[in-house]
């Protein structure tokens, strides 16, 4: 069973569409990047998926289950790291993580704190006096101290400096090589995405404007830079991620 | 409810540390202040004991508003919620986790503040004036309940409000609006009550008491809505909680306003028993009061004509505590009734005096412009057309026009003295009957003082004297008022109802009984070594005329006259109590006796009799039958 199933996902704001008919399908495994300018709709969707917001039509799907109706059942099975790190600023990571060992089926606690000695982030600090990468680690390792099937990552390089940035990817590509997770992020941070993304998502003005696998992508817009070339010579140019992305999205253009 | 109980636990995990300090240095000042008072006449223990309690209630209510406006709300608008609904925890034991914890704290904080007083030994609470102003005492737990019923309410209403003001949205004006019309709509069904005379009564209290608990219910159901469906977003959540909330209060409201109508709409037919029950010599009118069934104690009283069953709704009933010894007063020819009412709130506002034509088949209670300030009059007389109505007001005898509210004379009342009675013998004459040396209602009077009030003169005599008469039980005067009947233990007297003057002396003694009949023949009975029998005597009470025998009877007593030349009388054939009265019809003319049947009775000088149950009874004398108006009251 596919793990993420949008139909039809349609949020309004009063005459404002946010996302518009948004369907998308990630199969198990497949690690989703989706993209987009700031207000495309990705912290809309992302809060439809996990049953954060109800859709005003259509509906999200988690493991074949509604996210708004089944949202406290599915989340078993679901690690998110938000946009916005959000755990109580009172809290240290050891508190974090047995409040949350009593909601979860399963929760490896020493895998945690293991995964925080690695990141050099304390778990007797209070949450609040974390610098930003560091919470952003300690959500990183909460989402995945569940052993979770499916991974959801909204934007979680927002504000990072490169080496944290660095860090969280690389924390992220084991633990995909470990585990095999199916993940959709929303990221800004295209080049970070590129290296882990098998498959790539683009919303603009709510409608999602293309839903595709890197590789197939990356084959497709080489084909275009050669017909650009014409009877030049031949190179190969295959375009990068933020390139096939303002391509995409860029207003002007179309 | 792991969910629950992980919220629960984070939450006071979160508080309690620095709340039991506060809270325990909150209860050593408590516990010390009283050493520093200077209020010798309270034992230190005592004074402790009530500075911590006050202390106690203080800081919960200041907790409970703290954490109602903040444990969901600020994580709301701070966006902090969505860590929790990122989670496998339901939206319920979310809410209710933190809400529980909120209360608990609030009431723990408050107990801690009792700690160092119990520890250093407290007393009771106050004694003494002061305990009305703080009447919890320590011992007491009776105010626990009703502390966590008012940490609960401040608790959610400070949630409530807390939302609705953080979310920022042009929802607020709806807000205002709603809160605006439900306090309009409690308001205006809670003054109904009021007006109707449920004044100032346990019921209002408990109306008011029961509303705030049903509440409590709403508020926390409406932020249940906001966070399973509102879930992170305030602006959402918060439409949940006004939709919610202000729906089911409107809903609550509406029955309040529905329930206070229905029971002030109450019909004499309502009525499970009967406190006042009077009716004028002629006509089918009669005026009755009493409580009314299942209407939270509410005592209504109508004007109720039992030939048609139609009936008005005067509120005399409720000057009748503290105003006019007579409730309501009919002119002789039964066509008008006069009385007074509040104007207002019951024992708030003036008494206004108001009259129904009974003789119009339209008739309404009409309001006149005669008002009486405080203190309310005392006592109450409608001259035989209805035109006039004379009462005592500040120690001033009054005579105005029912209609205009001219005031026709004012004279001072000649003796301050309580349980006097009024009455027109005449449009232009009011007589006064003052009765002096009273030990209480039913036993002596020393005796009875007559004064005369001239209305177009505006002045007041004395006219007559009644001497003494041991074992007082009362007395009437003639339909002209002429004469008096005194009754006492042992006599019959009849007497000059102007002067005084003795007479005639009915004879009979404690079983006897005398009533004037309509064209002022006396009628009188009295026991013979048979049974009972019935004298008709001339005006003068010593000239008989007709005598009826009842053998076999022990009680004879003459319940009213439906024509010139019939009586209804009823006789008990044993003296116990209750009495089971048998009525019996007597022609005049011819002596002849028909039995209408048999009842158990309490008042008899009415044309209708009211049962020892309290059910009203009509004596039809066309029909020639009684007729059950108001039963199983």
């Amino acid at each position: 069973m596919d793990p993420i199933v949008l139909e039809g996902l349609t949020v309004r704001y009063g005459e404002r569409a946010a996302l518009d008919d948004v369907s998308l399908t990630v199969p198990e495994g497949s690690v989703c990047a989706l993209l987009g300018r700031n207000g495309a709709g990705k912290s809309s969707l992302v809060r439809c998926l996990l049953g954060q917001q109800k859709p005003t039509s259509g509906r999200a799907l988690l493991f074949g289950r509604d996210a708004w109706d089944r949202r406290a059942e599915v989340l078993h099975e679901v690690g998110v790291v938000p946009e916005e790190p959000d755990a109580p600023r009172s809290m240290t990571a050891r508190q974090l993580s047995r409040f949350c060992a009593r909601l979860y089926r399963s929760w490896d606690g020493k895998g945690l704190e293991e995964r925080l000695r690695r990141f050099g982030v304390s778990s007797s600090t209070p949450f609040g006096r974390l610098s930003k990468g560091q919470k952003a680690q300690v959500a990183l390792a909460l989402a995945l101290a569940s052993s979770p099937r499916l991974l959801v990552l909204d934007d979680p390089t927002l504000g990072l400096d490169a080496v944290a940035r660095k860090d969280l990817f690389e924390e992220l590509i084991g633990e995909l090589a470990d585990r095999g997770i199916t993940v959709l992020i929303t990221t800004h941070d295209l080049a970070g995405a590129e290296r882990i993304a098998d498959r790539v998502g683009i919303l603009r003005r709510g409608r999602l404007v293309l839903d595709e696998e890197m590789e197939s992508l990356r084959k497709r817009f080489r084909t275009m830079s050669f017909a650009a070339v014409g009877g030049g010579e031949s190179r190969v140019s295959t375009l990068t991620l933020e390139e096939i992305f303002i391509a995409a999205t860029d207003e002007g253009k179309g | 409810m792991r969910g629950f109980a992980a919220v629960f636990g984070r939450e006071v995990s979160e508080w309690w540390k620095s709340l039991a300090v506060a809270s325990l240095a909150l209860g050593v000042l408590a516990a010390a202040l009283p050493a520093f008072m200077d209020r010798p006449e309270f034992p230190v223990a005592e004074l402790r004991s009530a500075m911590s309690l006050l202390f106690a209630f203080l800081l919960s209510a200041a907790l409970a508003l703290l954490l109602g406006g903040t444990v969901v709300s600020s994580d709301l608008s701070e966006k902090r919620l969505g860590f929790y609904f990122a989670r496998p925890l339901p939206g319920w034991a979310l809410w209710a986790g933190k809400m529980t914890a909120a209360a608990a704290l609030a009431c723990g904080g408050g107990f801690l503040v009792l700690v160092p007083s119990l520890l250093l030994g407290s007393g009771p609470g106050l004694r003494g004036d002061l305990e009305t102003v703080f009447p919890v005492r320590m011992g007491d737990l009776g105010w626990v309940p009703l502390l966590g019923i008012g940490v609960l309410y401040l608790l959610l209403a400070a949630h409530a409000v807390s939302v609705i003001l953080r979310a920022r949205s042009p929802w607020i004006g709806l807000d205002i609006a709603a809160l605006g019309c439900i306090a309009a709509l409690f308001v205006m069904a809670r003054e109904r009550l009021i007006l109707a005379g449920l004044t100032g009564a346990s019921p209002v209290l408990a109306t008011d008491f029961g509303l705030l608990l049903l509440v409590l219910p709403i508020l926390f159901t409406a932020g249940a809505v906001q966070v399973l469906h509102g879930r992170t977003d305030i602006r959402r959540g918060h439409r949940f909680l006004s939709g919610t909330l202000w729906g089911l209060l409107l809903v609550l409201m509406l029955v309040f306003e529905v329930s206070s109508r229905w029971i002030v709409n109450a019909s004499p037919g309502d009525l499970v028993a009967t406190f006042h029950v009077s009716a004028p010599r002629e006509g089918s009118w009669i005026a009755l009061s009493g409580p009314a069934r299942g209407r939270l104690g509410y005592q209504p009283s109508f004007l109720y004509d039992v030939s048609t069953g139609r009936f008005t709704r005067p509120r005399f009933g409720l000057s009748y505590y503290q105003g006019p010894t007579l409730p309501v007063a009919f002119s002789a020819d039964g066509r008008r009734a006069v009385w007074m009412e509040f104007q207002d709130r019951p024992f708030r506002s003036p008494l206004v005096v108001r009259y129904q034509d009974l003789d119009r088949p339209d008739g309404e209670p009409v309001r006149t412009n005669i008002l009486f300030e405080s203190p309310l009059p005392e006592i109450l007389a409608v001259s035989p057309d209805g035109a006039r109505f004379a009462t005592i007001h500040k120690r001033r005898i009054l005579v105005t026009e029912v209609e205009t509210g001219r005031l026709l004379a004012s004279v001072p009342e000649p003796l301050d003295i309580p349980f006097s009675r009024l009455f027109f013998v005449g449009p232009d004459r009011v007589r006064l009957y003052v009765s002096t040396g009273v030990q209480d209602m039913n036993s002596v009077v020393s005796e009875l003082r007559v004064f005369e009030v001239n209305v177009p003169a505006a002045t007041v005599e004395p006219t007559g004297l009644v001497s003494s008469l041991p074992g007082y039980r009362g007395w009437s005067l003639s339909p002209a008022g002429d004469r008096a009947i005194l009754r006492s233990r042992k006599e019959l007297r009849l007497h000059d109802a102007r002067t005084g003057e003795l007479l005639a002396s009915l004879n009979g003694g404690g079983r006897s009984f005398a009533s004037f009949l309509r064209d002022g023949r006396v009628a009188a009975s009295r026991p013979t070594p048979e049974g009972m029998e019935l004298r008709i005597l001339a005006s003068d009470g010593r000239t008989e005329l007709q005598r009826f025998r009842f053998p076999g009877s022990r009680r004879l007593a003459i319940a009213n006259q439906p024509a010139a030349d019939r009586l209804r009388i009823v006789t008990a054939s044993t003296l116990d109590k209750p009495r089971d009265w048998e009525i019996r019809l007597l022609d005049l003319r011819t002596g002849g006796v028909r039995s209408v049947g048999r009842r158990a009775m309490t008042v008899l000088d009415i044309q209708g009799t009211i049962e020892d149950r309290g059910g009203v009874v009509w004596f039809d004398w066309e029909a020639g039958q009684e007729r059950a108006i108001l039963e199983d009251l």
